[in-house]
């Protein structure tokens, strides 16, 4: 099997200059206060009141990062939404959604005391109702490319200790319990839920990562994780719990290969998809234009 | 079965466990098997334990410790505590309220605060818990406390939807709604939130029982409504705070739900629930956001806190507690102690600012006679796209509006309703306390 090494990170060709100039293009606006204006009121009257959801700005942040994550592909490495700092949005001819933002982020596994703020800035569009919403989102590097790529490793390694095949009925546990020695399980599946999440997203509906109700890992002859697992996935404006089902293959510095399948509850449909994670990966195969405009850049 | 009033349990309904009487912990000697049942529940707890002293309020606990540890609680503290019956669930169980009131000669102003009326909210369970035990443990030499609970009276409800939280604890722990059977025993639950009688299902809600929203058959369908609301009805006019307490989000809300229109006091509300989340931020440097249910969060109808506020309840919040999803629901429970600290600044910070309206006669912002209310999602909508507040054009309640001379506020017209004429003049609470001016000012 043909190992395929991640690019160094780096801007697509012809990609937005990170930061400065997306930033220039922002206006810089008073956040609302706390008490907080209806979304509508963010902007200065691009912005009408109707068909825009509350917390537009936090949720495009969020979908940001679910790709980012995604693409990084570093389970060591993951960032949560710490503050939207700035941003805008309006709705475009075609009646998509776009919102430019910028937002400072935290470690996924930050420790108590640690005060590690990254910045983003992104470019959210999402498609009228429809999922998948393109993205275009920078971010500062928080930590060395060599050092994110051990620590990674040293997950693997961890993961490659545990007593394959292994099988967990439930992670967390009812009270919110993860055995630290499986910590790197919730990882490798919060980096896989993050693509589902992602893929799932639209203006309105925005997913959140509950709890693993099943877990089967394994390694594969190449030592790389192969790992099968069902999330269930909160959304929030529904409130429902979507259960989908995952199965990804990942090995420190390769791209990680995620396949899903989730029960809608909706409708009789069922999603599923497939996706390789890194920039080099996407353009190198077929898809719709919407994909193609997804970037992810770590400056 | 019946739960008796006195608190004390039915023997029959013993035998499930899912209660247990709490004199007879003490006096089972010579109950046999009865015995032996309960002290399986107990070796099964994890934090097995024996009195008060022992309960650890860092941990989740299964509906039966929280039924003795109501007992425990207003055993020991029988000055000030009493457990009373609040009515019945779909499955029969009974819903307990503790209420914590210091004897006087004046009768005080109430607090009303529940938890749990989603079953999968555990750390909301936890808070209400962990109120009454800072209460107990700190009105005698805590001044702060000790004030308020000299001028108020409180009533806990620290599971509500009990049904719910068993089902969580043996089946399914992300389960939401009742356990009300549907459908020829097809579906199962109701979102309790979104059956009472406020706006019921025109927004925010489904009709339809698989969903998770689903607002039941009518308003005010299921049981665990009823009981809630029968009581806070009977109750109403000396009712100043009612608190409502979910997970997760980080939120705390004012009404309303389902409809843009602001309560006549949206301003103080807001005003005071800013100082309650900065309190709450101090605590720990957790950020809550505050704002109206559907500026903030989405749209909703059929809420207990937006009933409260239309019943006449001038302080009506929802606290949606940590954390903000990244464990969401399944909140790890070293988390408990500082969610509890910093909900008790906020929950604190709010009574204190209620104090201007602690005397009688208070703010009671009148009864709705006629209550307007939307057709129709479409209607909703309309009223959306049409830009926002057009006034008078569509049938949602006006709130009232405030007279100002010289910077103070004169009167503060009251929710428009019907009089006995039936006519649609608004009416007028005037402001009888210098007090409640004086606040105004600030």
């Amino acid at each position: 099997m043909q190992h395929r090494r991640q690019p160094p990170s780096a801007s697509r060709p012809g990609g937005l200059h990170p930061a400065a100039s997306l930033l220039a293009l922002l206006l810089v606006l008073a956040l609302p206060r706390a008490t907080a204006a209806p979304a509508g009121h963010e902007d200065t009257g691009r912005l009408p009141d109707a068909g825009l959801p509350r917390g537009l700005l936090q949720h495009a942040a969020r979908a940001a990062l679910h790709f980012f994550n995604f693409r990084a592909g570093s389970p060591s490495a993951l960032r949560v939404l710490a503050a939207v700092q700035e941003g805008r949005a309006w709705i475009n001819q075609k009646k998509e959604c776009q919102v430019d933002l910028a937002f400072t982020t935290e470690s996924y596994n930050q420790e108590e005391g640690e005060e590690r703020l990254g910045k983003c800035s992104a470019r959210v569009l999402f498609r009228n109702q429809k999922p998948r919403p393109a993205v275009n989102v920078t971010c500062s590097r928080l930590i060395e490319k060599k050092q994110r790529q051990e620590e990674d490793y040293l997950l693997y390694k961890q993961m490659k200790q545990l007593k394959t095949p292994l099988d967990v009925i439930s992670m967390p546990d009812s009270h919110g319990h993860i055995d630290p020695s499986l910590r790197p399980i919730w990882d490798l599946a919060f980096l896989g839920s993050s693509y589902v999440m992602w893929e799932k997203t639209t203006q309105f509906l925005q997913y959140y990562m509950m709890q693993l109700s099943r877990v089967k890992l394994w390694k594969t002859d190449d030592d790389e994780i192969d790992f099968d697992y069902t999330v269930l996935l909160h959304e929030f404006s529904t409130q429902e719990i979507i259960p989908c089902h995952i199965h990804l293959v990942w090995y420190p510095g390769k791209t990680l290969k995620v396949k899903h399948h989730c029960q809608e509850l909706q409708t009789p449909e069922e999603a599923s998809g497939a996706e390789e994670g890194s920039a080099a990966a996407l353009t190198d195969l077929s898809r719709t234009s919407r994909e193609k405009r997804s970037v992810y850049t770590e400056s | 079965m019946a739960a008796l009033a006195n608190g004390r349990y039915d023997w029959e309904y013993a035998d499930h466990i899912s209660a247990v009487p709490a004199e007879s912990m003490f006096d089972f000697a010579n109950r046999g098997s009865l015995y032996e049942q309960w002290q399986e529940v107990v070796d099964k707890t994890e934090s097995s334990w024996r009195s008060l002293e022992t309960y650890n309020y860092n941990k989740y606990h299964r509906i039966e410790e929280i039924y003795l540890w109501m007992n425990q609680i207003s055993e020991k503290y029988k000055d000030v505590v009493t457990q009373h019956f609040l009515g019945m669930t779909y499955e029969n169980r009974t819903m307990y309220y503790l209420k914590i009131s210091q004897p006087s000669n004046n009768s005080k102003k109430i607090v009303w605060m529940d938890c749990g009326i989603h079953a999968r909210e555990w750390i909301a369970s936890a808070f209400c818990q962990w109120f009454v035990k800072e209460i107990l443990q700190s009105y005698k030499d805590n001044s702060r406390i000790s004030r308020l609970l000299g001028n108020l009276d409180f009533y806990v409800l620290p599971v509500l939807n009990v049904d719910g939280y068993i089902y969580t604890w043996t089946t399914d722990r992300v389960w939401r709604k009742s356990r009300s059977s549907h459908n020829n025993g097809t579906c199962f639950g109701t979102d309790l939130n979104r059956n009472f009688n406020a706006s019921w299902c025109s927004i925010g809600a489904s009709k339809n029982c698989q969903d998770l929203t689903f607002c039941g058959t009518g308003p005010v369908s299921e049981p665990e409504t009823k009981a809630v609301s029968s009581f806070i009805e009977s109750k109403k006019e000396d009712i100043l705070c009612f608190l409502t307490i979910h997970s997760y989000g980080q939120l705390i809300l004012t009404p309303y739900g389902y409809t843009q229109n602001k309560s006549s006091n949206y301003e103080e509300m807001i005003q005071i629930a800013q100082k309650a989340a900065d309190a709450l931020k101090a605590k720990h440097g957790t950020s809550y956001r505050v704002g109206s249910s559907i500026d903030i969060l989405y749209a909703t109808s059929g809420s207990s806190r937006d009933w409260a506020q239309d019943i006449g309840i001038p302080f009506s919040y929802t606290f949606e507690l940590r954390d903000t999803g990244k464990h969401g629901f399944v909140l790890p429970e070293d988390q408990i102690e500082p969610t509890c600290e910093e909900t008790m600044e906020a929950v604190l910070s709010v009574l204190d600012d209620a104090s201007p309206f602690w005397q009688k006669p208070c703010c009671f912002l009148g009864k709705l006679e006629e209550v307007p209310i939307l057709q129709s999602k479409k209607q909703f909508s309309e009223s959306r796209t049409s830009g926002g507040s057009s006034k008078g054009a569509l049938p949602i309640i006006k709130r009232g509006r405030q007279t100002e001379e010289n910077g103070k506020i004169i009167k503060m017209v009251g929710i428009q309703g019907g009089d006995s004429t039936g006519s649609k003049n608004k009416m007028e609470t005037p402001l009888g306390s210098a007090r409640y001016r004086k606040f105004r000012q600030l």
